[in-house]
């Protein structure tokens, strides 16, 4: 079946959609998923390249830079890297309760 | 010395430095006036989203008093420049053209721009884009679409719209764009300018926002191949805060007199995908003023590259899902968590607020394409394609030295064209994600105009060379603009403005 058409294809959309924080309403979730299926519809053919004997690519070129030396370095101020959050309390960003239930 | 009589903004980033560097005109001047025709522009292009003229005029003033008390100019001494909204500049806002990230300052240089600089080069602004990269028409910017300098109607294409439209409509003579599937050397087509896209790991991407990590490269646009070539110069070469950048020394530039005894592959499916036109007669007349001009033309088939779109749309869209988790909320950018209770509530309002369609799609698409049960068939299989593509493009370098084709199926479109068919504006980037994806070097460059849909509209050639060859990618591409376009277009807009 078309990924279009998919019942199961749309709710797996749907599922990756929450899975990357996407808090999206229903009906924005149902544009988008089904904007997302006619994609892969479109994309269906990939599925007929025969591969065999391909490796999957991971990058053009084989990584060949140097590595730094491991070891502490200077970073970049911490005052100035707070300013820049969204909430901080001057010596930390500051977010909701993560752990132990609502904040 | 007194200066030649063109104005400034006629003359390329390496005659500027030039007469700079003579004493001829001054840094200050220029960088003035550079400013002036930005603030007169800029309403009806939107190829800026930030400037920063203090900095600029402090560093013009810099400038000229360390020459006056000796010290070596640069080689692009006073060149005012600007960069793409993803590229990292002190102080300057780096916003991606993404809601997410409207009013981030950078606190840190990214290492392209800071040899550009050492050079002598001065940031002036940051310019337009689709958000985060993703799109080929810069229609998909938070802060509205970028307009094409020859057409206000048309897009200038994507993603580095605005660098494009900076460059073509004599804002600046040099700008950086980055390139992941063809976002420097398709709006450089649109435009009537020249883009060139290094081989991936050739320049430093420290301080590029990531978008997808193994196509990322930060790339160069300018009015002709000569200052793609010194900005390239400038800024390859190994980098310690970029593992992935290439160590080798880099290459000498290449002097080619002429075509002759130039084996240049002529790939049938790319040809085979311009309509019947006015675009497709202009492609065929330069091949065969390429031909005249002494290159040996070789046929050559890239069976594959026809599943690019689709491979590439698949790997860089489960890179992008991954590179753009970080915008949670929590760290810098955008919070937008009226309501929310937890931090995964926060986080997911904040990014249901940030973030674009075009960008909520692909980060939708490379979360899905990447997930149990859906990997093997999708990712796996793209990366697999991709590596069917590499090994084509290997095979056609036995053949011939360089590929050309034409660098977009079609000028530049009406700007809506393909609201509401993200596959159709996807079909935009046919001919250049296919090289994106084996990491190769290419240039595109202006090769005349084609009257479409009422206007007269630039058209580009697009050079492909083996990986690692950019040097001959470019001296090839400063014979072949010569060729087939010997004197640089100029947009309608800019004659305006002027």
């Amino acid at each position: 079946m078309s990924p279009a058409h998919d019942p199961a294809t749309l709710q797996a959309l749907r599922d990756a959609a929450a899975l990357a924080r996407l808090d999206l309403g229903g009906d924005e979730a149902e544009r988008l998923c089904a904007d997302v299926a006619r994609i892969l519809a479109e994309f269906e053919l990939l599925q007929q390249v025969d591969t065999s004997g391909c490796e999957p690519m991971v990058a053009p070129l084989e990584a060949r830079g140097t590595l730094r030396e491991g070891g502490p370095e200077d970073s970049l101020p911490r005052d100035e890297l707070l300013a820049l959050a969204p909430r901080s309390d001057g010596e930390h960003y500051v977010v909701k309760k993560a752990i132990g239930g609502e904040a | 010395m007194s200066p030649t009589a063109r104005a400034w903004h006629d003359l390329d980033a390496a005659q500027l430095a030039l007469e700079h560097a003579r004493g001829a005109r001054s840094v200050v001047a220029t960088i003035d006036d550079c400013l002036a025709r930005i603030a007169a522009s800029n309403a009806g292009l939107n190829a800026f989203l930030a400037l920063d003229a203090e900095r600029a005029r402090e560093r013009a003033r810099l400038l000229e008093s360390t020459a006056r008390a000796g010290a070596a100019p640069g080689r692009l001494h006073g060149v005012p420049i600007a960069i793409k909204a993803n590229q990292a500049c002190r102080g300057l806002e780096t916003n991606c053209a993404s809601r997410m990230l409207a009013g981030w300052r950078a606190p840190y240089t990214a290492t392209a721009v800071e040899r550009l600089e050492a050079e002598g080069a001065i940031v002036v602004g940051a310019t337009n884009m689709d958000e985060f990269a993703m799109g080929s028409t810069g229609e998909h910017s938070a802060f509205g679409p970028t307009r094409n300098p020859w057409s206000v109607a048309h897009a200038p294409g994507g993603s580095s719209s605005g660098s494009a439209a900076a460059v073509a409509a004599r804002l600046v003579p040099l700008a950086l764009g980055s390139d992941t599937g063809g976002s420097v050397r398709q709006p450089a087509a649109w435009c009537g300018i020249a883009g060139l896209k290094p081989t991936w790991g050739r320049v430093s991407r420290h301080g590029l926002v990531a978008f997808a990590s193994s196509l990322d490269c930060i790339a160069p646009l300018a009015r002709g191949v000569g200052d793609l070539e010194l900005a390239l110069s400038i800024m390859a070469g190994a980098d310690a805060r970029d593992a992935s950048c290439l160590p080798t020394p880099f290459a000498a530039p290449i002097a080619l007199d002429g075509l002759a005894g130039l084996r240049l592959g002529v790939v049938a499916e790319w040809r085979a995908a311009l309509a019947q036109g006015p675009a497709r007669d202009l492609h065929e007349a330069n091949l065969s003023a390429l031909r005249a001009a002494g290159a040996e033309l070789v046929e050559v088939s890239l069976a594959t590259t026809r599943h690019a779109i689709a491979c590439y749309y698949i790997v860089a869209a489960v890179e992008a899902a991954s590179n753009l988790s970080r915008y949670d909320g929590a760290r810098y950018g955008l919070r937008a968590d009226e309501g929310a209770r937890t931090l995964l509530a926060s986080m997911s309002a904040t990014r249901r607020a940030g973030f674009g369609a075009e960008v909520q799609r692909r980060i939708v698409l490379g979360t899905w394409a990447h997930s149990a049960g859906w990997s093997a068939r999708w990712h796996q299989q793209a990366a697999r394609v991709r590596t069917k593509v590499a090994r084509e493009f290997a095979a056609a370098f036995e053949r011939c030295d360089l590929l050309v084709g034409p660098t977009a199926p079609t000028p530049a479109l009406r700007l809506g064209a393909h609201a509401g068919d993200p596959a159709a504006m996807y079909a935009c980037d046919a001919l250049t994600t296919p090289v994106s994806l084996a990491g190769l070097p290419a240039a595109s460059i202006p090769a005349g105009l084609v009257e479409v849909d009422g206007a007269r509209l630039p058209f580009g050639l697009q050079l492909v060379g083996p990986l690692e060859a950019d040097m001959l990618v470019l001296a090839a591409a400063r014979v072949a603009e010569r060729v087939v376009c010997p004197e640089p277009l100029r947009a309608p807009v800019e004659e305006a403005s002027s």
